[in-house]
């Protein structure tokens, strides 16, 4: 039993494996100059030397911005476009707004939230809130959208209202879809964290690789990316865990989302 | 006009937009009356807009013309007093057996023990005792269309219109299931409204087939079906009555048929 859970996760290990040992080798046998890039034996010390002591404060940092832009972008990215795919009025009101934004990337608003914000907490927030809330609206319009009729015909028969249909029937059902936009989201929330950090930022862990980069202190910058790594692997790994439990209901070997 | 008519259908038609523009008639002139606890079915080639119009009779979809009342009053959209079963996916997949045929029960007003011993009730008599936390997923087909029939009658409504729900049922599953409605039915004294391309199946459950047109769909002709119901199953469906009011009624859908082939 045991064995068959963890066998998948050994396979996934494999190849980050092999890949650490071509680094290792290569920065020994001198084919890499570890000025430019530290083997992953010095970045482990490095990270030993930093101790938990130095990087705990500022991973909790950056993890606090982080959970909360993902949470308001999860509850106002689920009503807009649960919003906008119930009403087309209101599809048309915020749809160019949304389609003109998809392709900026989002720390590009960094300045600007400087500007309003100052530096410190509510810059990188908002810039993690704007990067989720446009997946979750994406995908939460397209679950809303696609409910199956004779679904909502059942509940209207049942004689709900408009609110408890959407908060029985919709919602529910969009939920596979909305979870999809939410993992996404919370990949995204990562990258633009760190990214704000980098910028503005006097604490978190983008903060600490950008002034390990600047002071040329390669390996313990390479630690900091490496606790990142990991961080926002297992933060998936957890998320894909919360989904399967929470859709536990869903039948996945079927195209037409769900069965009878 | 009887004083006892429960649902009445005046030319109604129903015109969709094609997807390249123009207009499709499909259903023109059709009208019905079923009476009170009246178990009528309606049978048709496939494509001649039943399902349309049991959609239209129970609200979801509107008609382009023509009235369609229930105990005298127009009917404007869904409403409690007409449940419906469809051919499939219609259950909520996120709900368990059990919170699906809580779902109606939950938005009557019944006391929370009431709720409860309603969903046992009905649990038990489609047969799907100890499978209460089970998802439809679990499920096979025929145990799905049970809960989708159960949480239907769970909403106690006068009317049941049923859209072919036993098409995607095996034999067997399908027999048990048609007793069970004819059961259900006798029991409770609604009016059903069956749709069926099973002419057996129409002569064996209900009192009246009406036989619908190729599109566009009209109601042509109906057979009053007289049968000994006192008597077992497989005697009746296999008593000469049975088999010359069956033959009537399929000739008749297979002139319709044909007709539909040659356009």
């Amino acid at each position: 039993m045991l064995l068959g859970r963890v066998q998948p996760f050994l396979k996934q290990l494999l190849s980050p494996v092999i890949l650490v040992l071509i680094w290792e080798a290569s920065v020994r046998l001198g084919f890499v100059d570890s000025e430019f890039l530290p083997s992953p034996g010095q970045i482990l010390q490095a990270m030993r030397e930093m101790g938990a002591a130095e990087l705990l404060p500022e991973l909790a940092a950056t993890l606090f911005r982080i959970a909360i832009g993902f949470f308001i972008a999860a509850v106002v990215g689920v009503l807009l476009g649960s919003w906008m795919a119930i009403s087309s009025r209101a599809n048309g009101f915020f749809y160019p707004i949304l389609a003109s934004t998809y392709a900026i990337p989002k720390s590009s608003f960094i300045p600007l939230f400087i500007l309003w914000f100052g530096l410190g907490f509510w810059p990188i927030v908002l810039v993690v809130f704007i990067a989720c809330a446009l997946p979750v609206v994406v995908y939460t319009f397209h679950g809303i959208s696609e409910v199956p009729k004779l679904r909502v015909w059942s509940a209207l028969s049942f004689g709900v209202s408009r609110r408890d249909l959407f908060w029985s029937v919709l919602l529910p059902a969009a939920m596979p879809e909305i979870l999809v936009g939410m993992r996404i989201a919370l990949g995204f929330a990562f990258t633009v964290a760190i990214a704000g950090e980098m910028i503005v930022s006097t604490t978190g862990l983008g903060k600490l690789i950008f002034s390990y980069g600047e002071g040329g202190v390669y390996p313990s910058m390479f630690a900091v990316i490496c606790v990142l790594l990991i961080v926002a692997y297992v933060a998936d790994l957890l998320f894909m865990a919360f989904i399967d439990y929470y859709l536990r209901w869903l039948d996945r070997g079927h195209s037409s989302g769900g069965g009878a | 006009m009887t004083s006892d008519a429960k649902i009445v259908l005046a030319n109604v038609g129903k015109t969709f937009k094609a997807a390249g523009g123009g207009e499709v008639v499909a259903i023109s002139d059709a009208s019905a009356r079923i009476g009170q606890g009246e178990f009528v079915t309606i049978v048709g080639p496939s494509g001649c807009g039943k399902s349309t119009l049991l959609y239209m009779i129970g609200g979801f979809v509107d008609r382009t013309s023509g009235t369609i009342t229930m105990d005298a009053r127009p009917i404007e959209g869904p409403g409690v007093e007409r449940g419906i079963v469809f051919q499939e996916y219609a259950l909520f997949p996120w709900l368990t057996v059990q919170q699906n045929i809580l779902y109606p029960l939950k938005r009557r007003k019944l006391s929370k023990s009431q709720q409860m011993d309603e969903a046992a009730r009905l649990i038990d008599v489609i047969g799907l005792g100890g499978f209460e936390h089970r998802f439809p997923r679990e499920l096979s087909g025929g145990m799905r269309q049970r809960v989708a029939i159960a949480r239907t009658l769970a909403a106690d409504p006068d009317v049941l219109l049923l859209d072919e729900p036993f098409g995607a049922l095996d034999a067997q599953t399908r027999e048990i299931m048609q007793d069970e409605l004819l059961r259900v039915w006798r029991a409770t004294s609604k009016t059903v409204c069956l749709i069926t391309h099973d002419v057996t199946e129409a002569i064996y459950l209900s009192q009246r087939v009406l036989i619908m047109s190729a599109r566009p769909g009209r109601i042509i002709d109906e057979v009053q079906v007289n049968l000994d119901r006192e008597l077992p199953r497989e005697e009746c469906e296999t008593s000469a009555a049975f088999a010359e009011q069956r033959n009537a009624v399929w000739l008749k859908v297979r002139h319709e048929a044909l007709a539909a082939g040659m356009r």
